[in-house]
């Protein structure tokens, strides 16, 4: 019902400045600057029940997650909303996403260096270290903040944010507000002198600030729990380095298992392009940097910050099986990522060229040590643990090493070969009391354009390990007929699982039809369960079997 | 940018301890077995200072009165006070002052100089509560300990290691009709703490330092106050008791094995200690 009123709200705001605007500039000037955009999306399931696989009955048969924003623009002004529809969500969405509402709107004016947005609102502050509203609606996460927002640039160069509001969850809003403040200096932009120089610099610094009641009869808990952050930018010619470090004060809480050792995160990023080539360093250190406005909710549910992940992420099924999720209660990683594409008409580059790239990454715990000689590690109540900022944990929680060979040999066929070693700490990732899972994948995606309406793409992977669920085969073959029809067959086979009785196929068929704006897909198969991550966010997504519906259309 | 310096004081550092001190609901309270011979307790609370040079030979006799056989009826708190105590750059870095309780119990009790003790805080020569001369200690101590109880004082710990809470449970039983004002007070102390003593007995140590002096039954801190809180105004039947409850995080800097807890009924009258009982933290 509240949200029926915030959409009533919504479209008075836009009649009464429609209705404004209207008698200043007259009804034809109005319309003729009125611009609405949006885009919908439908995904429903019917679920078999399919004993093999572990897909359990699902009662109401068919599931479905639905969605439309809406934004209406007119210069200076926009508002929108987003309408969503879960009778019930999908398996593997949290199922307190029930019901229809409007969970998500805004209204917006931009002049005269100011930008207010009241309602809704997305954005972080630097790398989001301690601020990051964000929503995927795939991975089911939205932490969208609904207050007010307001930008100001009072000289070219210099950006000053503050957000204040409270953290969407789910069809209501989370018990804690969250006050922030973000400036930011480019200071090539600001001077003019600096315009044109290669030598290119910026700082920026944050503030946010959460506030919880708190009546615990046991813990004495901080009702108001602060995080800052200072961060720059440094860049010349081809190179950029930007570093952030980012402080929390103490913040006992559901996640950290209410220790009061207050947080820090570290994150080092350097880059080097040129055509041709591209080099990538980066290091993260986290140390209790679960930040949430509920000091009692866990999972992903109301995170106020983002910790990046370094990890290699990839599109390709089986490597993906194993993909890290990051670990804000403490973790230690880097990456070293290089591309290089070898010229066309070269040995090695032939007629199209030839792209090759190498990627490590991965992540430690950090060190930790007791706070005294008889209080265990993160006891409740106390500082927790000790922690030296240079030294590294023993334990591995991730590692992949990922080498890749594109090349496109002739108009016709273009090859990308794959090869992944993972090893997956099971225990810390998912929870799961297993021991590490190392995996080699070998893969192969080779697509053949017959003529330019029709083009077969195929997928050959392999993961070879003695762990987890044993090894992996994967086929997959793709006919497109160009714009508009799309059909696939594929099979992931755990014919190495060390249970014989869970050799399983994992068949899937799918078409699609694309028109217009619009793509329609049905698809029928298995899904294998397992964790869906984005950036390092994750959820886990169950095994399924069933008829797959989706709908997807932009204007 | 108004809200920016307020958003800036918006954050709220917790010190330790940090668990509320005052809320008991998570101590359950223990059963407490019968007290089938009720015996009075005497307890000793000794004034001393690590740079007290008389003060090793008070702590001697402390031991002496401890090891005989009506030992086990004697508790000892010893309070590291005045200028002496302050600890300073060096071999006598150590701070055992019990915060600031060791002070205005030195202040209250008109202490002159160190080393002083007290027995059950009772003017056996009339006049005065706390005695120097440690010879005489032990002959006023069993002249303390031939009275008779007037209560019984049970004591029961339980402690959590993980988490450093303890609770100390306390049950008070009057073994006869109550008509006075009574303050029950408890205090945490810990033995075993090495550290440099000045001295000049040499039959007890070296002079003038002792580098590896066993500072025993130390006291560390209170747990309502260092005056305690009021058990009862007025009177009170035969056979009434009383529980309480209490609850303390113990300082990481303190070896929870070495630790135990002191509690004490006194007249606020008089001042004069009418039971005392102590208990190991585990």
């Amino acid at each position: 019902m509240k949200n029926r009123y915030s959409f009533l709200i919504i479209v008075l705001i836009v009649g009464i400045l429609g209705s404004i605007e209207c008698r200043a500039q007259g009804v034809e000037n109005f319309f003729k600057n009125s611009q609405i955009s949006g885009n919908f999306q439908f995904d429903g399931m019917y679920y078999n029940h399919d004993s093999v696989i572990g897909a359990p009955e699902v009662p109401e048969k068919v599931l479905m997650n639905a969605f439309a924003n809406i934004n209406y623009n007119n210069g200076p002004f926009s508002a929108g909303l987003r309408f969503e529809n879960y009778l019930h969500a999908l398996q593997g969405f949290d199922p307190r996403y029930k019901g229809i509402g409007i969970p998500y709107r805004f209204a917006s004016f931009e002049k005269c260096k100011f930008g207010i947005t009241v309602g809704n609102s997305y954005d972080q502050f630097g790398s989001g270290l301690i601020y990051r509203a964000w929503q995927d609606a795939n991975l089911g996460y939205d932490n969208s903040l609904d207050g007010i927002h307001v930008r100001v640039t009072p000289v070219t160069g210099l950006t000053i944010k503050g957000i204040w509001g409270q953290q969407r969850f789910y069809f209501d809003k989370g018990p804690g507000i969250v006050r922030g403040g973000d400036a930011e200096i480019n200071f090539n932009d600001l001077f003019t002198r600096l315009h044109e120089k290669p030598f290119r610099f910026g700082i920026g610094g944050s503030f946010v600030s959460k506030y919880q009641d708190a009546a615990d009869p046991v813990y004495k808990l901080p009702k108001n729990v602060a995080a800052y952050s200072g961060r720059g930018t440094i860049s010349y010619k081809n190179f950029m380095i930007n570093g952030e470090y980012a402080h929390k004060i103490n913040d006992p809480s559901a996640m950290n298992n209410r220790i009061y050792k207050p947080g820090n995160a570290t994150l080092l990023q350097l880059t080097y392009t040129r055509k041709g080539l591209g080099m990538y360093l980066a290091a993260i250190r986290t140390d209790n940097m679960s930040y949430k406005s509920d000091r009692d909710a866990d999972g992903n549910d109301l995170n106020i910050n983002y910790i990046p992940s370094l990890a290699k992420q990839t599109t390709y099924c089986l490597p993906a099986v194993y993909t890290y999720a990051t670990q804000p209660n403490g973790e230690f990683g880097f990456q070293a990522q290089g591309i290089y594409t070898f010229k066309r008409k070269t040995k090695l580059g032939g007629k199209y060229g030839t792209t090759i790239s190498l990627a490590y990454s991965r992540y430690n715990a950090i060190d930790k040590e007791k706070i005294d000689a008889v209080t265990p590690l993160d006891s409740t109540g106390t500082l927790g643990y000790k922690s030296d900022f240079f030294s590294m944990g023993k334990e591995v929680y991730y590692e992949n090493l990922n080498f890749e060979f594109s090349k496109k040999f002739s108009k016709t066929f273009k090859l990308i070969v794959d090869y992944f070693y993972i090893l997956y700490n099971s225990k810390i990732i998912e929870g799961h009391d297993v021991s590490d899972i190392y995996s080699h994948t070998l893969l192969a995606d080779m697509t053949f354009n017959i003529n330019e309406k029709h083009s077969i793409r195929s997928e050959i992977q392999h993961m070879y390990t003695k762990q987890g669920e044993g090894s992996w085969a994967f086929g997959l073959v793709e006919y497109t007929i160009a714009p508009r029809w799309y059909f696939s067959v594929s099979d992931q086979y755990n014919y190495g699982n060390p249970d014989s009785g869970k050799r399983i196929h994992y068949y899937n068929i799918a078409a699609s039809y694309v028109f217009c704006s619009s793509r329609v897909s049905l698809s029928y198969g298995r899904q294998r369960a397992g964790i869906m991550c984005v950036g390092g966010v994750c959820r886990y997504v169950p095994a399924a079997n069933g008829l797959t519906l989706s709908i997807s259309t932009s204007f | 940018m108004l809200s920016g310096v307020f958003i800036f004081f918006s954050c709220d550092k917790v010190d330790p301890p940090y668990m509320n001190e005052t809320d008991v609901s998570d101590c359950p309270v223990p059963g407490f077995p019968d007290v089938t011979n009720p015996q009075k307790t005497l307890l000793i609370e000794e004034f001393t200072a690590h740079k007290c040079i008389y003060c090793p030979t008070g702590s001697y006799y402390l031991n002496q009165i401890k090891s005989q056989p009506y030992g086990n009826k004697v508790i000892v708190l010893s309070i590291h006070a005045s200028g002496l105590a302050d600890p300073e750059a060096g071999n006598y870095n150590l701070d055992l002052r019990p915060d600031t309780h060791g002070e205005e119990l030195y202040t209250y009790f008109a202490i002159p100089s160190e080393p002083r003790a007290s027995f059950n805080r009772e003017k056996l020569d009339g006049t005065t509560v706390f005695y120097s001369s440690p010879a005489t200690w032990q002959a006023k101590a069993e002249q303390v300990l031939t009275e008779s109880p007037v209560m019984t004082l049970q004591l029961i710990n339980n402690y959590d290691s993980a988490t450093r809470k303890l609770c100390a449970h306390v049950k008070v039983k009057f073994l006869t009709a109550n008509s006075q004002n009574l303050k029950m007070a408890l205090f945490i102390a810990e033995d075993r703490i090495i550290g440099y003593q000045m001295n000049n007995n040499t039959s007890v140590g070296p002079t003038p330092d002792i580098p590896d002096y066993v500072f025993m039954d130390v006291m560390r801190d209170e747990f309502v106050g260092t005056f305690g809180e009021t058990l009862v105004s007025g009177n009170v039947a035969q056979d009434s008791s009383i529980i309480r409850s209490y609850k303390k995080i113990l300082d990481p800097a303190w070896n929870a094995k070495h630790c135990k807890i002191a509690a004490y009924v006194y007249d606020t009258d008089t001042d004069e200690v009418l039971q005392a009982v102590e208990e190991k933290v585990y």
